[in-house]
């Protein structure tokens, strides 16, 4: 999907959408999307962008071509999101200060990590969040290295391609295939709207049991 | 840099040693080589060949296969699987362990696990994973290429490198540096025998590592 179309036609409308509401829509659409345990590491951001993805592998005798990061930032556009796959390796850093003054600069909207990061204090600094599973304060250097750039990879146990939607919040990330926007986001709206009615219906005096009954709670995700 | 793999001749030289002496000759030379958290299925079998390496990647909106990889595969090799350590679905089974046996494959590492563990230890094929399971990799993992640059409990594996496997582990050889591994190897069981005799022999253990340098065996020389 182009940048512009999805920026026109969709970003509003996943901003309004938190990842539960999304997660439940994809469970009802029957897509697993839904990345467990990558947080953000500071603060209480909200990202939505198409990924960049990058892949990590064990450093050895075969080098890596490339500084881990920078060609992904450097074919990054306004809006995206780097997602990095080490495999949930939180003892490993992939990501530090240097690649969130670049990535930030660029307009990139965030980084999402299945592993772990360093020089968090100055990423906060930059305003440029970062998903991760965990902080570490050693290098990559040595340690593990780039096997590939947009590229197929895995975040969690979900399949990311390059241009996949991938939105974050502090309840964790979703990843949703382009071509199931429509279906997602449809079904994600009417969940949200649902679940809106009913908290105004609790706030105005009726009881619980009365609004689950009324509002069929449990079968919601029903197809 | 262009790579050739070892041929059997140096390959088979590295039988005689275990895992054990062969990661102190890779400490000393300042390799990393020591597949962290892969265990034999088959205890008391011991495996050594050239890596033939396969890479997973999850299944999604692209889909894929578990793949046909094992017609291309020689004898002598040894399949190297990188599931990325995922625990909760195999890459390895019943069928694929017959054929191995059949075409003289030397055996199996899996940064994953494996199934069909009765056929495994009745074929007595060497095997050497995170673990067991049941439940298939099909459509949940897929072959995303083979004979690339893999990690196996993240030490960098490619093809052509040399894999020694027994009942301490696996460790990985860098095939360029077979040789000088080789060389550094035999010292190191040379020195680890003599202590044993000596102290067989009767003298005290203290004396017998400090007489052939015990502690410093795994030292990185320069």
């Amino acid at each position: 999907m182009e940048r512009k179309v999805f920026d026109q036609k969709y970003r509003k409308r996943l901003e309004k959408l938190s990842t539960t509401n999304l997660s439940d829509a994809l469970d009802k659409v029957g897509i697993r999307g839904a990345v467990l345990g990558v947080r953000p590491l500071f603060g209480r951001p909200k990202v939505v962008g198409q990924a960049v993805t990058i892949k990590i592998t064990a450093a050895g005798m075969e080098k890596s071509k490339h500084h881990l990061g920078i060609e992904a930032i450097a074919v990054a556009e306004e809006g995206d999101l780097i997602v990095i796959d080490n495999h949930g390796d939180i003892n490993n850093n992939c990501w530090g200060e240097i690649l969130s003054c670049a990535a930030k600069t660029k307009g990139v909207s965030g980084v999402i990590i299945d592993g772990a990061a360093r020089d968090v204090d100055e990423c906060e600094d930059f305003e440029f969040p970062v998903f991760a599973r965990g902080v570490v304060p050693i290098t990559a250097r040595g340690r593990v290295m780039q096997e590939d750039f947009n590229c197929l990879i895995r975040l969690g146990d979900v399949q990311v391609r390059p241009g996949d939607v991938l939105v974050g919040d502090i309840n964790g990330i979703v990843v949703i295939p382009p071509e199931k926007m429509d279906e997602v986001l449809d079904a994600a709206e009417i969940i949200m709207e649902k679940e809106e009615a009913m908290k105004k219906d609790i706030l105005s005096g009726l009881d619980i049991l009365e609004v689950d009954k009324k509002y069929n709670y449990e079968q919601m995700l029903e197809k | 840099m262009t790579l050739k793999k070892p041929g059997p001749e140096i390959v088979k030289k590295f039988e005689a040693f275990s895992t054990t002496a062969i990661s102190d000759a890779l400490d000393t030379l300042g390799i990393a080589g020591g597949c962290h958290g892969i265990s034999p299925v088959v205890s008391g079998v011991k495996m050594v060949g050239t890596a033939y390496t396969v890479r997973y990647i999850a299944t999604g909106a692209t889909k894929g296969t578990v793949g046909d990889y094992i017609d291309d595969v020689s004898p002598g090799d040894v399949i190297v699987l990188d599931n990325t350590g995922r625990t909760d679905c195999t890459v390895w089974g019943d069928i694929l362990t017959v054929m191995s046996g059949i075409k003289g494959i030397s055996g199996t590492v899996i940064d994953g696990v494996c199934r069909d563990v009765p056929i495994i230890l009745e074929e007595r094929y060497p095997v050497f994973s995170r673990g067991k399971f049941m439940m298939t990799g099909k459509d949940r993992v897929m072959v995303e290429a083979v004979q690339v640059v893999v990690s196996i409990g993240k030490v960098q594996v490619r093809p052509g490198d040399i894999l020694i496997g027994d009942d301490s582990g696996v460790v990985v050889v860098p095939q360029e540096m077979a040789d000088r591994v080789l060389e550094v190897v035999r010292t190191i069981d040379e020195a680890e025998n003599s202590i044993v005799k000596a102290v067989r022999g009767g003298l005290s253990l203290k004396e017998a590592r400090e007489k052939f340098g015990y502690h410093m065996l795994q030292r990185k020389r320069d």
